[in-house]
């Protein structure tokens, strides 16, 4: 029988209004109390609501929870978790960096102390030797998923062109030979100089993505200049990487959607000795911005909301979160780091995640002609019911789990970096009532925002949990 | 036909023709089911709310560059 009252939920309010998100359903509703609505707040128990309502307005809470767990909109956290299996069974993304050279000096970079050692790069036979070695393992271990290959995540792709379409050449040449799908992907560059040879491939591969630090103002002039060199049909996605002093966020992506047609902010792991690395005070300042931006979308019309939407592009943190809201998609790992992905640093060393190369804690192997998948097993990204902190939290299946890369960056003990449980139960929270004000004004706005987007719309009942009960009595 | 009962894109109603309660997705416009009894129909409203299958299209464009 589960026990209502101790049953893992979130209940908060924002903005006059509260709600109540259950975890294991990912559904979530508009409760009505005015005294509940007046500050913000946060319960992890039904029962934390007693001091807020009557004897008899409270039974009738639990007895509208009851009826929802019926219903199987509530159900209880299951006791037995998924056992974790530390093997890779098959993996569908390989990363090979074949070098740490760049033309800039960003100050985010993650590479940016790997470049600092000695300026090593993967031969290009050896990257092919690598390329075929995966591609058997996979064929071995049956896999039907496609094969995805990324190259130059910790340097510069247009540095280094020619390696690149070389790889795209001999990937063409071996595709057919296995049963699954193999492809390529061009990476992002800082496309400060890219060359002809560059510009020629993007405008017949059709996409373009490009990371921008926006505060060199020279860099950022002449990137600018440089997409007029590509077509005009050229999908071109802006990623902007964001510290926590950011300012206004509603003009950061206005201005650059002017250039380009997607415009994604990746909030970045900072160093903890870093004078820009995330703390409290500067989270507080970050969540106001995006409380800003969140205000701000409010009060455009239907038309001016979704093409502001539209335009977000497919890498965007907090966008993210609200595609994971609307489609209720259950995320039971952070990411796929070390389990269907993994990367692999100039020197052949093999690691769950690019960010991780060069942090010897992390590194599962190097490269050997008779590597096994069984050599690479690791739990360096763990399913999230088995984080002992994330276990009980309310956000765990559309949070997945902490990051691993920004808890070292963070320098934190524990299971997960509090900041970054922060950073994420308030974006639930704000998305939530995002979600909630946008369809009471606009009813079929998610409907439209589900055609242009392609994310599923799965909040397409009554948020008034009220109504909602009353269909289902 | 009983007067149908909404809940976001689902509607169920009784069709007096046989009795029998039907579920019906006005999005898709398409009848899901038809039911014996209301309880039946509304247990089969909440199973398609709660379907975690997603028939979601690819989006329209790659993801490129780490996507964390
Ligand atoms: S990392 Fe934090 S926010 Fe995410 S599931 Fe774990 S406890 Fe929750």
């Amino acid at each position: 029988m589960l026990n209502l009252e101790n049953t893992n939920i979130l209940i908060f309010s924002y903005n006059g209004k509260s709600y109540l998100y259950t975890p294991e359903t990912r559904f979530f509703w508009r409760i009505s109390n005015s005294e509940l609505c007046s500050e913000k707040k946060r319960f992890l128990s039904l029962k934390d609501l007693k001091e807020y309502y009557s004897e008899k307005e409270y039974q009738n809470i639990l007895t509208q929870m009851g009826l929802l767990k019926k219903r199987k909109f509530i159900v209880e956290t299951e006791k037995e978790r998924a056992s974790f299996d530390k093997e890779i069974v098959t993996f569908d993304h390989l990363v090979i960096n074949p070098s740490n050279e760049c033309n800039l000096n960003c100050w985010f970079c993650y590479a940016r102390n790997e470049r600092k050692k000695e300026n090593e790069k993967l031969d290009v036979e050896r990257a092919k030797e690598i390329i075929i070695h995966f591609a058997d393992l996979k064929r071995k271990a049956k896999s039907e998923t496609a094969l995805g290959i990324s190259f130059f995540y910790t340097s510069e792709i247009t540095l280094n062109f020619e390696y690149f379409n070389e790889m795209v050449l001999f990937i063409e040449q071996i595709k057919n030979k296995y049963s699954f799908p193999i492809y390529y992907f061009l990476p992002s560059t800082n496309f400060f100089s890219p060359k002809q040879s560059f510009i020629d491939f993007v405008n017949k591969y059709g996409f373009l993505t490009v990371t921008l630090d926006i505060e060199n103002e020279k860099v950022k002039r002449r990137v600018i200049d440089n997409l007029s060199l590509v077509k005009k049909n050229v999908v071109k996605h802006l990623i902007i990487p964001v510290h926590p002093n950011i300012e206004d966020l509603f003009i950061l992506y206005s201005y650059y959607s002017e250039y380009f047609d997607y415009v994604s902010l990746r909030l970045l792991r900072i160093d903890n000795n870093h004078y820009r690395a995330w703390d409290k005070r500067k989270l507080d300042s970050f969540l106001e911005r995006v409380e800003d931006l969140v205000d701000h979308l409010l009060n455009l019309n239907e038309g001016e909301l979704l093409s502001f939407l539209k335009k977000i592009g497919p890498t965007d943190y907090i966008s993210r979160y609200l595609n994971r809201l609307l489609s209720r998609e259950k995320l039971i790992t952070r990411c796929p780091a070390g389990k269907t992905a993994l990367s692999l640093s100039p020197n052949s060393e093999i690691y769950p995640c690019s960010s991780l190369i060069g942090n010897k804690k992390y590194k599962l192997g190097e490269w050997k002609k008779n590597l096994s998948m069984k050599d690479l097993e690791n739990d360096v990204v763990k399913l999230v019911d088995l984080i002992q902190e994330c276990s009980s939290c309310p956000i765990r299946y559309i949070c997945g789990g902490p990051c691993v890369d920004w808890k070292e960056k963070q320098a934190v003990e524990g299971d997960v970096n509090k900041i970054e449980c922060e950073l994420n139960i308030r974006l639930v929270e704000l998305l939530i009532y995002f979600i909630d004000t946008v369809k009471e004004r606009f009813p079929l706005f998610f409907d439209k925002y589900e055609k242009e987007k392609k994310v599923k719309n799965k909040i397409n009942y009554s948020l008034d949990i009220n109504q909602f009960v009353d269909f289902f009595m | 036909m009983s007067e149908r009962e909404k809940c976001g894109d689902f509607e169920i109603y009784r069709d007096e023709s046989d009795g029998w309660w039907v579920v019906y997705d006005t999005k898709k416009n398409k009848r899901l089911g038809k039911f014996i009894d209301k309880n039946s129909a509304l247990d089969k409203v909440a199973f398609f709310m709660q379907d975690e299958e997603s028939d979601d299209e690819e989006a329209d464009y790659e993801e490129t560059g780490s996507v964390c």
